[in-house]
């Protein structure tokens, strides 16, 4: 569970950041350049929906519309409905990539967290 | 390029202002994250320590009135799963017993049910399954109009729940049939066909199958009166093939013809399409656009329902006819951008496309995700299910709108109605009562079988939801549905879907022409088959000779016949 460790790890260095006094700024918990995947992108691709899959806690996922070969913005689509599901309240999850120290992260948009991507390789969205 | 680049670029802005909106929320978190609501607790005393005694069963005991967070209860098994469900996911089921999954089912009632307070607490481990359980833990409470308030309360094998919602592309041929009496003498029907599919397919001259023709043989047997068990087997498995690329031979005969034709079709695996057809439809100097939409679902429909609406966008219509009439609903994202692509940025720019109402404990909380409870915005961009995060979505900034309805227009298609309707645009219905479905739920699996209950209603940015009973057009004369300008009119299969004769859509461009129901509607009058279609196809008893799928196809077969046709 790398990502899980890194999260950990990320989490409890911006935690000790937050414990800081009130006077200093806060914490660069959202620094990093908006990153797209590398190539070769199919294979990051498919490292991306695995790393992915394990932060939701999901087994396979489907990306949605965007692509993050292209934008540093990725959607995992909710399962599938049932049938029965006509007044689903199901979105997508959407995460922005980003580069930090050399490291590709995702972060999630609708919580905040964010999530080392040690197998997934990036680079500067406004480098390509 | 420039301009893809310019799209997730403002893509980016979008999801950066996300980010400061999650900010001060609250965080999203499983289907059944077991949140619970805050009791209210009396201070007492605090009593001189003793020792807990160490209790020699687990056996949780019924104290009325007292709930247990359900969390307590859930995935503790009489008969714990093991291994990996059919999605990959590792079940995490652990030995319990029935009487926890009994009161997982009580606490989780209490906590998530939209009307908690009406159910009657008993006793649970006088109940011997959860199913029979669960089937009391409902308000027995009845609408104005006597039906029963709770017409959504079910469960089904979460193996079933899976596997349906996994399903790949049912074989076919593309085409919707309305079965409207699957016992001898049968009457089975085309009432639409799938956009480049084999039942549309018109390279050998004529499609195959045509709306409102009537099937009259399949590879040789009799459809009306085909009476053994091994003809019934080869008309379900013509009507139904278990796989691509079989080729079966049907005699049909079309509307308004009185000779039959023979048919040969191949069958092929066929996603039937969101969008199934669009008009641009001249009235004078106007354009009347038309749009037949069938489902809200995850895969396609963000991007089909705004493609869809920028063909309207661009031809400059005046009025939209939105056809709903076989769209049972799905994703109220989706929904929602429909209604603001109808209505447009200043009609709906800070308005509640729906609000989720949830039961009187819950305060401002989703009671089943913790999350605090936000409106859904009438959405403006893409939301990256089929259509890229932030992509902007052609308005039509139009003051009413035409929709078509029949039974089957159901939840998300009604949340549209009742969206619109919230922020003061027209909605004009032509056909008939809608579902009355304002309610959805979020399926949640214990120990094995998957239980809907009701969670939540919807309302719009009036405050109104109370459409339990379906809206219903004015001349209807149908005094238990919600009561909206327009027209009630038979769907009658006579003419083809986006024709301007078509019976719903001639009545709405006479209404648009007239703002009146009259004249009446050109066509045929609806025959007397068509008008009374059979119940419930799938509940015909197994005994009768009925035409009947095969498990492979029974859910499609609910999708595409029982659904359309147990409501009438």
């Amino acid at each position: 569970m790398v990502f899980l460790r890194s999260a950990l790890a990320l989490s409890g260095f911006l935690g000790l950041c937050a414990c800081a006094t009130p006077s200093e700024p806060a914490p660069h918990a959202y620094s990093g350049a908006p990153a797209v995947l590398a190539s070769p992108q199919d294979e990051n691709v498919a490292a991306l929906q695995i790393e992915l899959g394990e932060i939701l806690g999901r087994a396979n996922i489907v990306l949605g519309a965007d692509d993050p070969t292209a934008s540093p913005l990725v959607t995992v689509l909710p399962p599938p409905l049932n049938p029965n599901e006509t007044h689903s309240v199901a979105m997508p999850v959407t995460f922005q990539l980003k580069l930090i120290e050399h490291l590709c992260y995702a972060r999630q948009t609708d919580t905040g967290e964010e999530f080392a991507l040690e197998t997934v390789t990036c680079i500067p969205y406004f480098d390509r | 390029m420039a301009a893809s680049r310019h799209i997730a670029f403002t893509a980016l802005i979008a999801a950066s202002a996300g980010l400061l909106a999650a900010c001060g929320g609250g965080g999203g978190g499983g289907g059944n994250s077991g949140f619970t609501p805050t009791p209210t607790v009396t201070p007492t005393p605090t009593p001189t320590p003793t020792p807990t005694p160490t209790p020699t069963s687990s056996a949780p005991t019924w104290t009325p009135g007292v709930f247990e967070p359900a969390s307590t209860f859930q995935g503790q098994c009489e008969a714990p799963r093991s291994g990996f469900d059919l999605e990959g996911n590792p079940y995490t089921d652990e030995q319990g017993s029935l009487a926890e999954e009994l009161f997982w089912l009580r606490s989780w009632t209490d906590e998530t049910y939209l009307w908690n307070n009406e159910v009657t607490d008993r006793d649970p481990t006088t109940y011997a399954t959860p199913e029979a359980y669960f089937e009391v833990l409902r308000t027995t409470e009845t609408t104005a109009s006597g039906a029963d308030k709770d017409n959504f309360h079910f469960y089904q094998s979460t193996e079933e729940y899976l596997e349906q919602r996994n399903a790949a592309p049912t074989s076919g041929y593309g085409a919707r049939f309305a079965i409207y009496a699957s016992t001898p003498p049968r009457d089975v029907r085309v009432v639409f066909t799938e956009p480049n599919s084999p039942a549309s397919d018109t390279s050998g001259g004529e499609a195959p199958f045509q709306r409102g023709a009537r099937i009259l043989e399949i590879d040789g047997v009799d459809v009306i009166n085909g009476g053994t068990q091994a003809e019934v087997d080869v008309l379900n498995a013509g009507l139904f093939p278990a796989n691509a690329g079989e080729t079966h031979y049907f005699v049909v005969q079309d509307v308004g013809d009185n000779n039959a034709r023979m048919v040969s079709v191949t069958s092929a695996d066929v996603t039937p399409a969101p969008v199934n057809r669009t008009a641009i439809i001249d009235q004078g100097n106007d354009k009347v656009g038309y749009i037949l939409f069938n489902t809200f679902s995850t895969n396609s429909s963000e991007e089909a329902i705004a493609t869809a609406m920028q063909e309207m966008a661009d031809a400059g219509v005046s009025d939209l006819v939105l056809d709903l009439r076989y769209n049972g609903g799905g994703l109220l994202a989706v929904a929602s951008q429909l209604a603001y692509m109808v209505a447009g940025d200043a009609a709906t720019d800070g308005r509640t496309f729906e609000l989720l109402r949830f039961n009187d404990d819950a305060g401002n909380r989703n009671p089943v995700t913790g999350a605090l409870n936000e409106p859904f915005p009438f959405y403006s961009t893409g939301l990256g299910f089929s259509l890229a995060t932030g992509y902007p979505l052609p308005e039509l900034n139009l003051d009413r709108v035409f929709i078509l309805s029949t039974a089957n227009t159901c939840s998300a298609s009604e949340a549209v109605i009742n969206g619109l309707r919230g922020v003061d645009i027209e909605v004009i219905l032509i056909g008939g009562t809608t579902c009355g479905k304002p309610y959805g739920f979020y399926p949640t699996d214990n120990c094995g079988t998957t239980f809907y209950t009701i969670q939540f209603q919807g309302t719009n940015d009036a405050g109104f939801g109370d459409y339990a009973n379906g809206f219903t057009p004015a001349d209807g004369g149908n005094s238990t549905g919600v009561t909206i300008p327009g027209c009630a009119v038979g769907d009658t299969l006579q003419t083809e879907l986006g024709d301007p004769s078509e019976d719903l859509l001639a009545s709405a461009l006479t209404y648009r022409a007239n703002g009146s129901c009259t004249p009446a509607v050109t066509t045929a009058a609806p025959t007397p088959e068509a008008s009374t279609p059979e119940r419930a196809f799938g509940s015909v008893a197994s005994s009768e000779l009925a035409i009947r799928t095969s498990p492979n196809t029974q859910v499609q077969d609910m999708l595409q016949n029982s659904r359309d046709l147990t409501r009438p």
